[in-house]
């Protein structure tokens, strides 16, 4: 813009100075409004000019400079105007062009946005598309393989599958489910119980139970492997008649099972010896660990109630004696029986003559020496009781390392390999409990009775060693 | 109402397998002896011993009504027939007393301690038939499978502590009465003996 005004100025400029030498008379001029760069080559022009004439008069041609010059800056001045109104209108029409372009350009941008998000979802579509189509193939190809009598259409590799077909598809597979679920009658046949197949009618509740009834057997099926159908037990013939003769039972016997294809076998309760072999070495270690102590509770008790059944009757048979004051006849009667309470009187009446402290630990001394005998096997009976739960732990921690060991060389995957190790650890805390919960309970039995029979030889040394002394008194008395 | 509740219970014995039945009769054993206990422990009066014998001197002129009344009654008795050492004599006459206090006790404490255990083996029980299950891969077999075995298992958990923790509780509330019980008997002696010592001179 500005080169151009300049310019403009330029030739402006050098047009008056030619024109000068001809028209004007003064030359010295210098033009107060024009820009300094065109001064000098004015001066130059003006300096030749009074040299060229010395016109009419100074004065005039000044003036009439002066007027040409003012008129050249008007017209300067009016087209310097002219040309800055016009170079503004310019600037404002290409801005205004500038701005219109912009904002073409964003409305182009947007639009392109909103194509290529359309290339997109269009695109997403299309995947959707297909994969319903595989969906459906796949669907088809599922109904054709598990839907009894439905015949998938024959598609070619790309082509998308009619609506008749899929709800011709749904349709017969409502059909196939109303069939498995209903409750339907069907002549066949199955394996009684000694494994006899029979002819009879058989009742399908759906998919998942069903009844046989025949001549000779009736009852709950179970699966028996490949399609096959077995008498499941006896107790459910009843329900087996009456549904054949399509009456309701309540409550319905069922065997309910998932798949047709897998025997089920009948488990039969495993006996004492194969669950104890479950439990490995240290099952058979606590089961002969019980049968000790078993042997030594029994043994206990024997000797237990040998040495205190009698304690009433000692008593009852030899106060008359020892009331008397007859001390021979109550020992003889004492000697006729065993037992540690007969012993521990026989002692207290030895010693009746003798004075309170001494004859004290004489019974007391003799009671120690019974308690020897009646703490038998006490101690080692609680051992047994406190240790078969710890070697229960002991297998259970054994069976974990092994089914530990299992995982490590074999996975998870099969449970059947894990359950071997968890039935030692499962099966060895089961026996130690068996064994410890009666040998704790009868062990502490036994010696709270044998502290009872010890209690009892004391007070019946008591009694007798009172008797003795009521007697004595009346005995002296009758003496004297 | 009753028959719910009785056809609950019938439904955790059958639940739980072999360990129920002796459970249950442990129950039974239990309460057996905590009621006999109970009775046992009576002492017929509420005042404290000392006094009794104040207001009594020569014996009630009735049947006692407790174990303290029935020790004093006879106490007295023995007391005033007077011969032979008094406190040995005591001691044997209150011996059937002593006797019919502690007993059963012992019989509490072990049932207590061993019906939890047997609920542990309840558990351990319904455990192997759950991995038992797992094993044979028939998860929903006739007889309970899996969750049959958890049932099992949690219910006889339940069941040996709850035949446990009341007859620990009431066990032990008995026990501490037989203690003040057996302190009672020896204070009714000590006290016996003193009042003779002091009397004969007299």
């Amino acid at each position: 813009m500005m080169n151009r005004c300049t310019s403009h100025l330029l030739i402006l400029i050098g047009a008056a100075a030619l024109a000068v030498p001809l028209v004007a008379q003064e030359g010295e001029t210098p033009e107060p409004g024009a820009v300094a760069e065109p001064v000098p080559a004015q001066q130059q022009v003006s300096e030749a000019a009074p040299v060229a004439e010395q016109a009419p008069s100074l004065e005039q041609a000044y003036q009439r400079e002066f007027a040409f010059l003012q008129g050249q800056k008007r017209d300067l001045e009016r087209r310097l105007a002219e040309f800055e109104q016009s170079s503004e209108a310019d600037r404002q029409a290409l801005e205004a062009d500038i701005r219109m372009l912009e904002r073409r350009v964003v409305e182009l941008t947007s639009r392109g946005d909103r194509l290529d998000e359309q290339v997109f979802e269009s695109e997403r579509s299309v995947e959707a598309a297909r994969d319903n189509v595989n969906l459906l193939a796949n669907t088809f190809l599922q109904a054709e393989a598990t839907i009894d009598g439905w015949q998938a259409p024959a598609l070619e590799s790309d082509e998308v599958p009619r609506p008749d077909d899929i709800a011709a598809m749904f349709e017969t597979a409502l059909g196939e489910l109303d069939r498995r679920g209903a409750v339907r009658r069907v002549d066949g046949e199955f394996f009684l119980a000694d494994g006899a197949r029979v002819n009879g009618e058989i009742i399908h509740v759906g998919r998942i139970a069903s009844y046989g009834f025949s001549e000779r057997g009736a009852g709950a099926l179970a699966p028996a492997g490949e399609g096959e159908l077995k008498l499941w037990n006896e107790e459910s013939a009843e329900a087996a008649r009456a549904l054949a003769a399509g009456q309701l039972v309540s409550p319905l016997p069922i065997f309910i099972f998932e798949t047709l294809s897998a025997e089920v076998e009948k488990k039969g309760a495993k006996g004492v010896f194969e669950t104890i072999a479950d439990g490995g070495v240290i099952g058979w270690i606590i089961f002969f660990l019980g049968l000790l102590a078993a042997a030594l509770v029994i043994l206990r008790a024997v000797f237990l109630g040998r040495a205190g059944a009698s304690t009433g009757r000692i008593l009852d048979d030899i106060s008359d004696h020892v009331r008397r004051g007859d001390r021979e006849a109550a020992l003889s009667v004492l000697k006729k029986r065993q037992g540690a309470t007969a012993r521990v009187v026989a002692a207290a009446l030895r010693n009746l003559d003798r004075d309170r402290e001494h004859l004290e630990d004489i019974v007391s001394e003799s009671i120690l020496h019974e308690s020897g005998h009646l703490n038998r096997f006490g101690a080692f009976i609680m051992v047994i009781a406190a240790v078969a739960p710890l070697l229960g732990l002991l297998g259970t921690v054994t069976g974990m390392i092994s089914t530990f060991d299992v995982i490590t060389e074999f996975g998870t995957g099969d449970p059947k390999l894990l359950s071997g190790g968890i039935s030692i650890a499962l099966v060895t805390t089961e026996l130690g409990l068996i064994v410890a919960i009666p040998t704790l309970l009868l062990g502490n039995l036994l010696s709270s009775w044998a502290e009872r029979i010890k209690d009892d030889m004391e007070k019946a040394a008591l009694r007798v060693t009172n008797q003795y002394a009521e007697a004595r008194p009346v005995a002296d008395k009758g003496e004297a | 109402m009753l028959g719910e509740l009785l056809n609950d219970l019938r439904f955790y014995f059958e639940v739980g397998g072999y360990v129920m039945p002796p459970l249950v009769a442990a129950t039974v054993v239990l309460w057996f002896a905590i009621g006999y206990r109970f009775a046992a422990l009576k002492r017929g009066n509420i005042r404290p011993v000392r006094r009794i014998i104040q207001k009594y001197p020569d014996g009630f002129g009735r049947a006692p009504r407790g174990v303290i009344e029935k020790a004093i009654d006879l106490g007295l008795q023995i007391a005033g027939s007077r011969h032979g050492d008094l406190r040995r004599r005591l001691d044997d006459a209150f011996w059937p007393l002593e006797r019919s206090i502690n007993r059963f006790h012992k019989l509490i404490m072990t049932i207590v301690a061993v019906a939890p255990l047997m609920g542990l083996l309840g558990t351990v029980v319904g455990m192997i038939e759950t991995f038992d299950s797992l094993g044979d891969m028939s998860l929903f077999a006739q007889s309970g499978g899996i969750a049959g075995g958890i049932s099992q298992a949690l219910f006889t958990t339940q069941m040996g502590l709850a035949v446990a923790i009341p007859g620990l509780i009431v066990g032990g509330m008995l026990e501490k009465r037989a203690a003040v019980i057996r302190l009672e008997l020896a204070q009714v002696k000590d006290i016996l003996c003193t009042r003779v010592q002091q009397g004969s001179p007299a």
